[in-house]
């Protein structure tokens, strides 16, 4: 994680990052209950980096509850993780994962990967602007 | 006795002769005594010239003609016996007290008893009574039914003889009347027999013969034996013939055709004439049933003869019992197991063949058969000179022609084989049966192995790959922020470490895949090995754009296999072709297919750096290099899963090549699995010698 931080800082890429620890951090945070129970729920990330293997709730299924929700439905979200499992794959784009990207063990090479996907996802990619506020 | 000897019991006609007779015989005598009630002269005796049938007479004759009658209808019932034999008494005695009337000269009083009659009647001795003749025919007749009523057999034929004299006198009556004019008769003295007596007598006699004829001294004449037909044909002979004979001559004489001397002589020679046509047609219906009789049995010798060799060609034993256990029958199969020459069975019983024991439980089955006179089918065991053997026997009522059970027939078949061949289908069932259990087990063992290696790899692909990636990333971030803190070995080192990092990344890789190409499923379907090795060779060349090598690939190579597998065979084939042809300048690569034992085999071959075939046995073992990294980089699994993969074909995989001479790797796959028949193939088995083949054994895998 603190790579990914580096890698993106490393590609100038200076949007805000909210990093959360687990799924359970993750949910709370974008549907604003829990700890985030005071945050504004019309601010969404422009996209969400997932990674599969996480503590308590893992990957999938907080693409499932993202998914099932009518405020972040359309909340663009990657999969950045190690597995190259077409289990994993095929499991991902199935819930509504936008992208799936495998994390190589080169750091230059995923650095590139990184600067990529920031590129795209933060510049180029638009997304809806009624799906933020419900 | 046999059938032909015996009386037919079913004649209707004989059956019906008593009654019908006797009938006969009582109506004379009713009529007679009608005619007594009536006083009507023709009644009572045929004409008013005749003597009349005295009122005793009528009486006693209708008793004895009652008598017979009910012979004739229920001769097996005691009753109707017992009151035949009162009644032909009580005409016994009527017939003895007029005797002995004539024979005392005196009068008892019995003859006018019922009627009166005038004295001066015609052949009468003393008003009313009966002629001596006449009272001593009635009890000779009287005696010979009461005997027969009261089944009296000591004296056998004193019936017969006392019947034949009482009917040959009637008989000597009636010729009497018949050829006398005269009036003047030689038993006429105490009077004469009325012609309607004579008449009811003959009927009597003869319905008494005829009544039980077994029983009779005329018995023969109703068989169908030679003795039967000759006396058919000669006992109306001998009675008809003399007294045609006699009446021809009597006429011929009254009438003055010839004297006495010359109607003896003609009354001699036509009773001679008639008996001897008689006698010759008798003799000719005898030699017609007796060619009738050895024509029957010639068919039942035949018969018999095809019977037997019937039941002797069998190997099931046949027999027949009788009720006491003992063989009447035995067919030759069942001598043969007892060693016995033909025959030798008969007589003898189950406890001269068995143990004691066995016998009891076969006499306890043909007990079966015995009680409820129906068939059994059932399995026997038996002890016979070879051996313990197992029947399957039916068993059988025999019967007589009443139906009643006379023997036990019995067929047994010697199951003993199939039994035991049923008992080895058993076991060998059994066995495939926990062979298969077995198998079932080791197959949920195998799935929860297979399940438990799909969780291993993928917690490598995840979790050995994830530290990996700090491990070079932190080195990385270390060489960007702190080189300038570390000198040029420091340096160094870390560009160590993240090289080593990097390998370790590639090694998973490669077993994650090799793994992959175990677990997943196999999709048969059409595939082209021909575009296959042109994209793989695509990819080398964008990847390794300054290396010069000449690569010919075969056309039209089609197979059934699984694209994906096949695909990562090839990255790995033409991938190491191309990795040990680095060295040259110029390398030359081919893709093609050939005949090896009948089935098409495909080849990469390269003039690369080849290898030593006594190291060939190592190629395809995991992490097995010929090589050190410093030379060609590898982790030494891609032939290993080159060989998974046409494994789980069905082919196999070698390879030749000797040291800086080129290398050839073979593998085929399922046989006739190739495409295209008229394509130009070279036989690689020619000229190079047999390929040396190493760990490729598909059963192995």
């Amino acid at each position: 994680m603190q790579l990914t931080l580096r890698a993106l800082k490393r590609n100038n890429i200076t949007n805000e990052i909210v990093v959360a620890r687990d799924g359970v951090e993750a949910l709370d945070y974008l549907f604003c209950t829990g700890t985030f129970a005071g945050r504004d729920p019309s601010i969404l990330p422009q996209v969400v980096l997932l990674d599969l293997k996480l503590p308590r709730i893992d990957g999938l299924e907080v693409l499932k509850r993202v998914r099932a929700d009518r405020r972040t439905r359309f909340l663009p979200v990657v999969i950045l993780t190690s597995s190259k499992e077409e289990r994993d794959l095929m499991n991902g784009y199935s819930l509504g994962a936008n992208s799936y990207i495998r994390k190589p063990v080169d750091f230059s090479q995923f650095s590139e990967a990184v600067r990529n996907l920031g590129l795209y996802w933060l510049l180029l990619n638009e997304v809806p602007s009624l799906q933020v506020r419900v | 006795m046999t059938d032909q000897h015996k009386i037919s019991t079913e004649n209707k006609w004989l059956t019906a002769a008593p009654i019908a007779l006797g009938g006969s015989a009582a109506l004379i005598g009713l009529v007679a005594l009608f005619g007594w009630a009536f006083d009507s002269p023709v009644l009572k005796g045929f004409h008013p010239s005749f003597v009349t049938m005295k009122p005793n007479t009528a009486v006693g004759l209708v008793l004895l003609a009652v008598s017979v009658v009910l012979l004739g209808l229920g001769q097996e019932r005691r009753l109707t016996r017992t009151l035949a034999g009162i009644l032909s008494s009580v005409a016994s005695a009527i017939g003895a007290l007029s005797l002995m009337e004539c024979v005392l000269v005196s009068d008892f009083g019995i003859d006018q008893l019922l009627f009166r009659e005038l004295p001066g009647a015609i052949e009468t001795w003393s008003p009313g009574r009966m002629a001596l003749i006449t009272s001593a025919c009635f009890p000779m007749a009287g005696l010979a039914l009461h005997m027969m009523a009261a089944e009296y057999r000591r004296i056998k034929r004193l019936p017969d003889i006392l019947l034949s004299a009482t009917a040959l006198l009637a008989l000597f009556v009636l010729l009497e009347y018949l050829f006398d004019e005269s009036g003047l008769r030689a038993l006429g003295m105490y009077g004469l027999m009325a012609i309607n007596t004579a008449i009811a007598f003959l009927l009597i006699c003869l319905g008494s013969f005829v009544l039980n004829p077994a029983q009779r001294i005329i018995a023969p004449v109703f068989t169908n034996t030679p003795t039967g037909i000759m006396l058919r044909w000669i006992f109306p002979a001998a009675i008809g013939v003399p007294i045609l004979v006699g009446w021809l001559r009597w006429t011929g004489e009254q009438h003055g055709l010839y004297g006495t001397g010359i109607g003896v002589a003609l009354s001699v020679v036509t009773t001679i004439a008639l008996l001897l046509v008689l006698i010759r047609l008798g003799a000719a219906a005898i030699s017609r049933a007796q060619s009738n009789i050895e024509r029957l049995e010639r068919t039942a010798r035949e018969n018999d003869r095809r019977l037997r060799a019937l039941l002797n060609a069998t190997h099931s034993s046949i027999y027949i019992f009788d009720r006491e256990g003992r063989f009447v029958f035995a067919n030759k199969h069942t001598d043969n197991l007892h060693h016995m020459e033909a025959g030798g069975l008969v007589g003898k019983t189950l406890f001269d063949l068995f143990p004691a024991e066995q016998v009891a439980i076969i006499h306890s089955h043909n007990a079966r058969v015995w009680d409820s006179e129906a068939a059994i089918e059932i399995e026997e065991t038996a002890q016979i000179p070879s051996g313990v053997r197992t029947y399957l026997s039916h068993k059988f009522p025999i019967c007589d022609e009443h139906g009643k059970m006379v023997s036990l027939g019995g067929i047994s078949h010697d199951i003993t084989e199939r039994t035991r061949m049923e008992e080895d289908l058993r076991r060998s069932e059994e066995k495939i049966k926990a062979l298969n259990d077995d198998l079932t087990r080791q197959n949920l063992q195998l799935q929860a192995a297979n399940g438990e290696l799909e969780s291993f790899s993928y917690s490598v692909s995840h979790d050995l790959r994830a530290p990996l990636r700090s491990i070079d990333g932190f080195s990385q971030a270390l060489l960007e922020d702190y080189a300038g803190r570390l000198d040029d070995t420091g340096n160094d080192y870390l560009r160590r470490v993240r090289s080593a990092t990097q390998k370790m990344g590639g090694l998973i890789d490669d077993m994650l895949q090799l793994s992959r190409v175990t677990r997943s499923a196999l999709h048969r379907r059409q595939v082209d090995l021909t575009a296959l090795a042109h994209a793989v060779v695509q990819d080398l060349r964008e990847r390794y754009p300054l290396r010069s090598v000449d690569v010919v690939i075969e056309q039209n190579l089609t197979v059934e296999g699984d694209q994906g597998l096949l695909r990562t065979a090839l990255d790995n084939l033409l991938g190491n072709a191309w990795k040990y042809t680095s060295k040259k300048q110029h390398a030359h690569i081919e893709f093609g297919c050939g005949m090896r034992n009948g089935a098409p085999a495909f080849f990469v071959r390269d003039d690369g750096v080849g290898f030593d075939m006594a190291y060939a046995c190592k190629l395809f073992g995991a992490f097995q290099r010929l090589h050190g990294v410093e030379e060609f980089e590898g982790t030494g699994i891609g032939l290993v899963t080159v060989q998974r993969i046409i494994h789980r074909h069905g082919g196999q995989v070698w390879a030749e090549g000797t040291v800086d001479n080129g290398a050839t790797f073979y593998f085929t796959l399922e046989p006739l699995s190739i495409t295209g028949e008229d394509h130009e193939r070279q036989d690689y088995s020619a000229g190079r010698g047999q390929p040396r083949r190493c760990a490729v054994d598909p059963a192995r895998a």
